[in-house]
């Protein structure tokens, strides 16, 4: 949980202030000199895109540090990577590319079991597939987009999640949109954490189902509003509702949290209320095999009603899939718009899942798969206790590869990112309307990749920086500890 | 005793009467003499105080106990997450065993393939599997982040770049997904309040997009430009300056396999001050005499449509989904997009077998006119069995090359 200090409150809800009365004024002078300067005949009669303040934050605050976000790259995400360099003439307002990069040390990608540069075993897997199937099948699920890579994908990933069956698609964010709607329409109800992430926001509203929020990760706050509603029945009518979904998190990404799955699942068996799993983040990444949050805390899978997950963090591909009994996924393949109109996954992409999770179980014949999940636990935990000794407020759970470190002030966001990246360290920082307007926080995502010099390496140059910019709230812990911790790795 | 009880009685009587003859107890109302109207008037707003006093009555409020929401909780039963499982939902689709081209392999037979939305031929091609296989080596398969976080690479810039170039568009911006560029788009120009025309036959991406977007949504007859002249006619009645009105359609229907008369939609268009989504998955690389699309059929300037969308999954034999329009169109979509923002990014190999396919179209435009040769052979040899055939890809799938 955040503890939010009354004086960082203060300042930040000023810096923020500031920043709007300023904006205002800016827009005041804008208002005056368009009048004067005529508008175009044609966007006579028109509307313009954005009405009143509707981009004011664009235009105002996020493009004052625009060069924070969006960088792109010249080289794979892998624990070193190139990030290209970028000037401005207009302050900000539109960035050019140059041909100069700067090697950077990753601590942004989601790249949690290392497999986002060209693997040994993976890429001339991949490779082949690309020459026999062609990047793209050009054709929905139905009619011709099933390869026999794509049967293999969803035997694989039932038996790695440990569910009867198992359906791929080729994007996870719209595995969440078009799922959601098929299960449930109107009539039935949804409860989500009160920080799930869009995917699902958006499925949930599309379903045309009622939709509650529960307070995050606060099992006791989910029973009194599963009594509270089927108590109530649907609004209005007091029918009974037709049946009841939960929806969480494995790993939630903005905080780094682990979901209390052991508790939620309790209430829900209890209440009769089906759950929705969604495994993004942590399926790969945490458990002893990689198997995701429940082997992490000890949770029968069949207890689950709906797994979801991607492909895109841990095993470096694209795509999402749900696993479920078998009549469900016999169901989904049927009834899913996904699978009814949209592109199938492309092969190489379906070949690399494949290769990446027979590495993970050790079918490749090595033990680069347990290697790779013991490196990525123990990196998380000594970057996650360094980072706290050092004073940073760092959120999250222990095991969590994701981890969040408080800034607050919308000032520090620039300053920490640009002030990092002068020093070869790339960083993440998530602000509105990600998170809340004062919480705003850089998120450091963890890589099996990543060796322990590259770690000590990030962890100096944050501790540096952290200094310059002032975000360590916490008293840092005498320097015995961490001197022991340093002649350990010696 | 009852003397003094008498005398306070007469007392009281002879105040009240003085009280009504006094000179300003006498009202005059409508030529109506009234006495003692102040008498009656203290005396009605002494009983409005007293009864403003009385509590009004109110049936009790009787929460539910603890008990009987247990009761009802075990009571409830929910239905099945999924219905009765049919011999429909058991049929399982056929698995293809190599490249989804011209011809294909089904449980070990080679087949002719009606199927794949191949438009251009271009499964197979080898300049697009060469450049993928070194973006491969490269990058890896997957991007591993969102554009906004290092998920952008120079290849995605290029592409966006190039396909802006292609479409002689100032700016475009990439999806990872076909089918969420629609739907990422519609919600990110209209808001709650907004008004959007669409056609009834549009696709499943089309309508996620407009409901998602909570705008009012009035649907008029497929591909009939009458029944849309009157639906415009109808709304506008609002005020233009405050709600944004936008026309949704599909250059070529998914469904039904029509072209939108693009001509007649841009006239109307400007008499009524609407601003037009155009949906081309199906006819970018298909239509016009270089496949630049609905626009270049028509010999319309593409700047007179607002936002084109496009699925790269068809013509250029990619995935993957872009838009394009004006500078300040794309740039809305950067922040407010909802599929580019809150989603992995397209993999590098992928952006660059767009940008490999679209080179080709641009230097082989002779690739369409084998297109169009293939598509009136199948409408004449085929004109009465059309009827009896439901999949709409036989209308418009044939590669680009003589098989």
């Amino acid at each position: 949980m955040v503890r939010l200090p009354y004086v960082t409150a203060l300042t930040t809800l000023f810096s923020y202030g500031l920043l709007f009365a300023f904006g205002q004024l800016r827009d005041f002078f804008r208002k005056i000199i368009d009048w004067f300067k005529s508008t175009s005949k044609d966007l006579k009669g028109y509307a313009p895109i954005c009405l009143g303040l509707e981009d004011f934050y664009t235009r105002r605050l996020y493009l004052r540090i625009q060069d924070c976000f969006s960088r792109p790259i010249a080289s794979a995400p892998d624990a070193w990577f190139d990030v290209v360099e970028r000037y401005s003439k207009d302050n900000n307002k539109t960035l050019h590319r140059t041909s100069k990069t700067s090697k950077c040390l990753n601590l942004g990608s989601y790249n949690y079991l290392g497999f986002a540069a060209a693997d040994e075993y993976c890429t001339p897997r991949v490779i082949e597939s690309l020459k026999k199937y062609s990047p793209s099948t050009c054709s929905i699920r139905v009619d011709g987009g099933t390869t026999d890579l794509h049967t293999e994908l969803e035997f694989l990933v039932a038996r790695f999640v440990g569910k009867p069956a198992a359906i791929t698609f080729g994007m996870g964010y719209v595995t969440n949109s078009a799922i959601i709607p098929v299960l449930i329409g109107k009539g039935g109800l949804i409860i989500s954490d009160s920080l799930n992430h869009n995917s699902i926001v958006n499925g949930a509203r599309g379903s045309g189902a009622a939709v509650r929020v529960f307070q995050h990760n606060n099992a006791p706050h989910l029973e009194e509003v599963l009594r509270e509603q089927i108590a109530e029945g649907q609004p209005r009518t007091h029918r009974p509702w037709k049946k009841i979904i939960v929806i969480v998190e494995g790993i939630y990404s903005m905080e780094g949290e682990l979901c209390q799955l052991p508790e939620i699942i309790a209430v829900c068996k209890k209440y009769k209320v089906y759950t929705y799993l969604d495994e993004a983040h942590s399926i790969g990444a945490v458990g002893k095999s990689g198997k995701g949050v429940c082997e992490l805390l000890g949770v029968d899978p069949a207890d689950v009603d709906i797994m979801m997950g991607t492909f895109t963090k841990s095993f470096g591909s694209c795509g999402g899939y749900i696993a479920a009994s078998k009549e469900i996924v016999q169901y989904l393949k049927h009834a899913c718009p996904a699978q009814l109109y949209a592109t199938s996954m492309s092969p190489p992409a379906v070949q690399q899942v494949i290769s990446a999770l027979k590495v993970i179980l050790g079918e490749d014949g090595s033990s680069r798969g347990a290697q790779k999940l013991a490196q990525i636990r123990e990196n998380s935990n000594f970057f996650r206790s360094e980072l706290k000794k050092m004073g940073f407020e760092v959120l999250g759970d222990n095991d969590s590869p994701v981890m969040p470190i408080m800034l607050y002030n919308p000032a520090k966001i620039p300053a920490f990112s640009r002030d990092c990246l002068k020093q070869n360290v790339a960083v993440v920082t998530v602000a509105f309307p990600a998170t809340p307007l004062l919480l705003a926080r850089a998120r450091i995502c963890i890589s099996a990749a990543h060796s322990r010099e590259d770690l000590l390496k990030g962890l100096e140059v944050i501790s540096k920086v952290g200094d310059l910019v002032g975000i360590k709230y916490f008293p840092a812990e005498p320097p015995k500890h961490g001197h022991q911790a340093h002649k350990k790795v010696d | 005793m009852a003397s003094a009880v008498v005398n306070i009685a007469t007392a009281a009587l002879d105040w009240v009467a003085v009280a009504f003859d006094a000179p300003f107890a006498g009202a005059v109302v409508f030529g109506v003499h009234i006495n003692g109207h102040l008498v009656a008037e203290v005396l009605l707003i002494a009983v409005l105080l007293f009864q403003l006093t009385r509590k009004s009555y109110k049936p009790p409020k009787k929460p539910l106990t603890e008990k009987e929401i247990d009761d009802l909780c075990e009571e409830w039963v929910p239905e099945p997450l999924h219905p009765p499982i049919t011999k429909e939902m058991k049929v399982e689709p056929p698995t293809i065993e190599s490249a989804a081209g011209p011809h294909t392999i089904i449980e070990g037979k080679e087949v002719v393939n009606f199927a794949s939305a191949n438009y251009l031929g271009l499964i197979g091609n080898e300049n697009i599997i060469d450049s993928c296989v070194a973006s491969l080596e490269k990058y890896g398969v997957g991007s591993c982040s969102s554009r906004v976080f290092y998920g952008t690479t120079n290849d995605h810039i290029d592409c966006e770049t190039r396909i802006a170039k292609f479409m002689s568009t100032p700016d475009s911006i990439l999806y990872s997904y076909g089918i969420s560029a629609i739907f990422s788009v519609i919600p990110a120009f209209c808001k709650k309040g907004d008004i959007i025309v669409a056609d009834e036959g549009v696709h499943w991406g089309v309508q996620n997009g407009l409901h998602l977007s909570r705008s009012t949504v009035v649907y008029f007859k497929h591909n009939d430009m009458a029944s849309l002249e009157s639906t415009l006619e109808k709304l506008t009645n609002k005020k233009a300056e405050k709600v944004r009105r936008y026309i949704v359609v599909e250059a070529l229907y998914q469904n039904s396999g029509q072209i939108a008369p693009l001509n007649s939609i841009v006239r109307l268009k400007e008499k009524y001050h609407f601003r037009v989504i155009l949906e081309e998955s199906h006819s970018f690389g298909v239509l016009g005499n270089t496949g630049r699309g609905l626009t270049e059929h028509y010999g319309i300037p593409i700047e007179k449509i607002d936002i084109i969308t496009a699925g790269m999954g068809n013509a250029l034999a990619t995935d993957g989904g872009f838009c394009t329009g004006s500078g300040r169109v794309v740039d809305h979509q950067r922040l407010n997009g909802s599929g580019y923002v809150f989603s992995a990014s397209l993999p590098p190999y992928l952006a660059n077998a767009a940008i490999a396919a679209v080179n080709y179209l641009e230097d082989n435009p002779s690739v369409l006119t084998v297109l169009r040769r293939n598509i009136s052979l199948v409408w004449e040899v085929n004109c009465i069995c059309l009827l009896d055939i439901t999949c709409v890809h036989v209308f418009i799938i044939f590669r680009g090359s003589l098989f």
